[in-house]
């Protein structure tokens, strides 16, 4: 039995003219020829791409839109590798749902700093009339919105935004959903929408539950409740059980398109180790700190006590020594902390504090000055990040921060100077989050972080699609330190710059590898032990790669 | 940036027409290149500039008419306009293009025309869009014409009328007889008349969506069936039995978009939703207070975390569950299944949309068939 809906707008719009059929026959026709135009003609295929003639979408980025609208109906988590156009498959969906009558009022949740990128793209790439939020009344006035996730989940906004219904709802880096306690998560989970894009490129990072947890937002169920899912796919926090049976239960959801299959033509990647040699006061400095952060791990693992503070110091020190002080002196802040420890640790920030060159600040500068491209330099920490906009500055240097915390404008605003007016970026991975920064093709990996998700979020920003030059990456790596082996490791063990990771990241979570690191470096009595043990473990990640 | 040749000269005809109909002055311009003044209720409807119009309104101003510069090719040739009107490339889909289709469109809903013909009588003539809705779309356009005189419809109008020479005056020379008609009854006439012909079509789309929409909805209800399991008794909250609430829903839904909003008032307001609080709180003042507290609560991120370091671990809630806030949670997860059996009710149930979109009166020497 068909159910059928009467709309009797033309009704009684005629109605209220007297029953009158005033108009003429000529435009008749014509509106009869407008109304034919807009017609779906058929379930299948997309009838928006001929309104598109801004964007000239790759056949995967079509057959990805084909796949969400026909077999995942409309509820899907899109988690193609970083460059592949994540951005343009959404907006295709979206303007299909458009074309089709499917979607008015839309939503696309996004980091703060995506907001203006967004709603442009939307504009001028799609010909939707998207707005930015702006106050508490965009979430009724505006169809097509582009707002911040952070800014959504707080009230006034929050109660807003769930008093409406949404045709679609967009959430881009949706990896900031993997909690369910988290209020990112529960606001999705309670906005009331008919079709649900997921947009992420790392949909696990941690452990499987994450995964879990953003395909439950599109479809409850879809693995079981999370015992079953427990017990029939997960082996360890981090590696599935049956890994088949568990691709094809997540297939139904999720698109993955991997850089090597879908057939789009990157730009060469050149990828350089820059050794430095330590000066002879940043030796000293990065063996003490080595020898206390040992000490103080074995000692801490042997008590069950956190490492987190010695894993950053340990780090940090590879960094920069300014990062290091940073650390020293929020340590120095525990008032638990055991008088022998206090008096190493005050030594130890004295000699940061006095030591008089840096190896690597120079390699910068000289790199800097070597070439009339635009640079950017990727680094973990914010002190570090500060210290090296200083330095760059006291050579006559021109460069702009670009960082996590900025708002919105702040950070279109700091793209801008880089564009136009700057030579250098120096940023955080966290902070560069999702923009394109296709003009530039130079990048400096200035410490190198130990999450193999984030170095590739690295160089997305500019090798992707849109970069029409080879790319450079210069990984800084100072001799006889954990950071010559890391950069060994990533880079020519596992050649984590040339092949991108693909499902690696799906089975080995980054914080394995980081915690796999750490105690590499801190149980190894010897270099050669450090040596061999890393060669078992990039093995581990090769062999686990190619079981795939 | 390209538009198919015979796409832009589709648009390029289309738009001539719709300027000529409108009543627009045209300027001369190239092949490809069109060059319109508008009149003043035309510009209304093709710029949004509620604001001007109603500055130039309240000011009793008496601007220039708007001169619209349309190129459909990006090479067309440059044009020395008047009022240096900007060059605007059209392209199907595009915001100026889409306005035009929506003046056409409502502007042309009614009609009246006249064949050339010594001795004519009325029929009444429908277009109407009947669309398959389920998680995806089909529409068609079926018209229809009533012979007023005896009510006989007779399928496929437009495309007949195509063929005749009708026009919007009426000849001198035409005796016209005129009918009475009663317009609901002729709605309900052409509604019926349409719905007899889709009973005729193929229906798979309709069982393949039924099909599906038993599948989600299976397994939404094993899905929540199974976390009740994991609730103590006592603890449990009655969850909606899925034939009553799949009829409920029924009655609200609205296959096209932005037409759900209906059916989602009591799911949405016990999983703590907006509008819903103080609804909640006449049901159950302090659990809607606590629930408001559980959802409120957000992860406090570390404040000693100095760096820009991976941020997973800061994502744990140390939350200790208590069990006020388990039983906090099944009701949520009961409020959380209506939510979700909603949105696919919503999505995925098969309904058939008839929307007449063209009414007109066209008096006709005999009725449109073939022959």
């Amino acid at each position: 039995m068909n159910r059928y809906e009467n709309n009797h707008d033309l009704q009684e719009t005629l109605a209220s003219r007297g029953g009158m059929p005033a108009g003429k026959w000529s435009i008749f026709r014509l509106a009869h020829e407008a109304e034919t135009d807009s017609l779906s003609l058929s379930f299948d295929g997309l009838t928006c791409l001929s309104q598109l003639p801004n964007v000239v979408p790759f056949a995967h980025q079509v057959a990805t839109a084909v796949r969400v609208i026909n077999e995942l109906r409309g509820r899907a988590l899109l988690a193609d590798e970083v460059g592949l156009g994540k951005t343009i498959e959404a907006g295709i969906i979206l303007k299909e749902y458009m074309v089709r009558g499917l979607v008015k009022k839309a939503l696309v949740l996004v980091p703060a700093s995506l907001v203006l990128q967004w709603t442009r793209e939307l504009n001028e790439k799609f010909g939707i009339q998207a707005f930015a939020q702006r106050n508490a009344w965009s979430w009724e006035t505006y169809d097509v919105l582009v707002a911040s996730l952070d800014t959504t989940k707080r009230d006034p906004h929050r109660t807003a935004v769930l008093g409406q219904v949404y045709d679609l709802v967009i959430v881009d880096e949706a990896h900031k959903l993997k909690n369910t306690r988290t209020r990112n998560w529960q606001i999705v989970n309670q906005l009331r929408k008919k079709y649900l894009l997921l947009v992420t490129a790392t949909p696990m990072q941690n452990d499987m539950r994450e995964l879990y947890n953003l395909i439950n937002l599109l479809r409850p169920g879809q693995l079981g409740n999370s015992t079953d899912f427990a017990a029939a796919h997960v082996e360890g926090q981090r590696t599935a059980k049956n890994p088949t049976v568990l691709r094809g239960a997540i297939q139904e959801v999720m698109v993955r398109n991997r850089r090597q299959d879908s057939g789009v033509e990157f730009t060469e990647r050149t990828v350089e180790a820059v050794r430095l040699e330590l000066t002879r006061e940043e030796r000293e400095l990065y063996d003490a700190v080595t020898s206390f952060v040992r000490e103080e791990y074995v000692r801490r693992r042997e008590s069950r006590r956190s490492v987190l503070s010695l894993i950053t110091l340990q780090r940090e020190i590879c960094s920069s020594s300014y990062a290091a002080m940073c650390t020293i002196e929020t340590m120095l802040k525990d008032r638990r902390l055991a008088q022998d420890n206090r008096v190493r640790l005050q030594e130890l920030y004295h000699q940061a504090e006095s030591v008089p060159g840096y190896s690597k600040v120079n390699k910068v500068t000289e790199i800097v000055r070597s070439t009339p491209e635009k640079l950017i330099i990727f680094t973990e920490y914010r002190a570090t990040q500060d210290f090296l906009l200083y330095m760059l500055q006291q050579s006559g240097v021109k460069a702009v921060l670009y960082r996590g915390g900025y708002n919105r404008g702040k950070k279109d605003w700091m793209k801008d100077l880089f564009e136009h007016r700057a030579q250098v970026l120096v940023a955080t991975e966290a902070g560069g989050e999702g923009i394109n920064l296709q003009f530039c093709n130079q990048v400096i990996n200035y410490d190198l972080p130990w999450n193999p998700m984030r170095i590739e979020q690295r160089i997305g920003r500019v090798h992707r699609l849109g970069q029409t030059r080879p790319v450079f990456i210069h990984n800084f790596a100072t001799a006889g330190t954990i950071e010559e082996h890391i950069v060994s490791l990533l880079q020519d063990k596992i050649r984590m710059f040339e092949t991108v990771i693909g499902e690696l990241d799906v089975i080995l979570g980054p914080k394995a590898f980081e915690n796999d690191l750490m105690s590499t470096f801190m149980e190894s009595s010897d270099d050669l032990e450090v040596r061999a043990r890393l060669s078992a473990l990039s093995r581990r990640v090769q062999v686990k790669d190619a079981s795939l | 940036m390209t538009v198919a040749p015979d796409q832009s000269a589709r648009l390029y005809d289309f738009c001539l027409r719709y300027f000529t109909h409108v009543g627009a002055t045209m300027f001369s311009a190239p092949p490809g290149v069109l060059c319109a003044q508008l009149p003043r209720e035309i510009d209304k409807e093709l710029t949004d500039r509620p604001f001007y119009w109603m500055w130039v309104e309240a000011m009793k101003e008496t601007p220039p008419n708007t001169v619209l510069y349309l190129k459909f090719q990006p090479d067309a040739p440059e044009l020395a306009v008047p009022d240096g009107a900007k060059p605007e490339l059209i392209t199907p889909g595009c915001y100026r293009f889409m306005r035009i289709l929506a003046s056409a469109k409502s502007r042309g809903s009614f009609a009246v025309g006249y064949e050339d013909a010594p001795c004519v009588t009325p029929f009444a003539v429908f277009s109407v869009k009947v669309s398959y809705v389920c998680d995806v779309r089909q529409d068609f356009l079926e018209s229809y014409a009533v012979d007023l005189r005896d009510l006989r419809v007779y399928p496929d109008a437009m495309k007949h009328l195509e063929l005749r020479r009708i026009q919007d005056e009426r000849p001198k020379a035409t005796q016209i007889a005129p009918v009475p008609y009663d317009l609901d009854a002729l709605f309900t006439l052409v509604e019926d008349r349409v719905k007899t012909d889709i009973g005729r079509r193929d229906q798979t789309w309709a069982r393949e969506a039924e099909r599906r929409l038993a599948n989600e909805l299976a397994r939404l209800d094993a899905y929540y069936s199974s976390l009740e399991q994991d609730v103590p008794a006592g603890r449990r909250q009655p969850a909606p039995s899925p034939a009553n609430s799949a009829s409920d829903h029924r009655t609200e839904i609205d296959g096209v978009a932005g037409g759900g909003g209906g059916r989602f008032g009591a799911a949405h307001r016990a999983l703590g939703g907006a509008a819903g609080g103080a609804a909640v709180a006449s049901v159950s003042g302090d659990v809607a207070s606590v629930h408001a507290e559980v959802v409120d609560t957000g992860i406090v991120r570390p404040s000693n975390v100095a760096y820009e370091g991976p941020r997973g671990t800061a994502e744990t809630a140390g939350t200790a569950e208590t069990a006020e806030t388990a039983r906090e949670e099944a009701f949520s997860r009961a409020a959380e299944r209506e939510l979700r059996r909603a949105e696919i009710l919503w999505r995925t149930e098969p309904k058939i949309a008839i929307r007449p979109t063209q009414f007109a009166l066209v008096y006709l020497s005999r009725p449109p068939t073939a022959d």
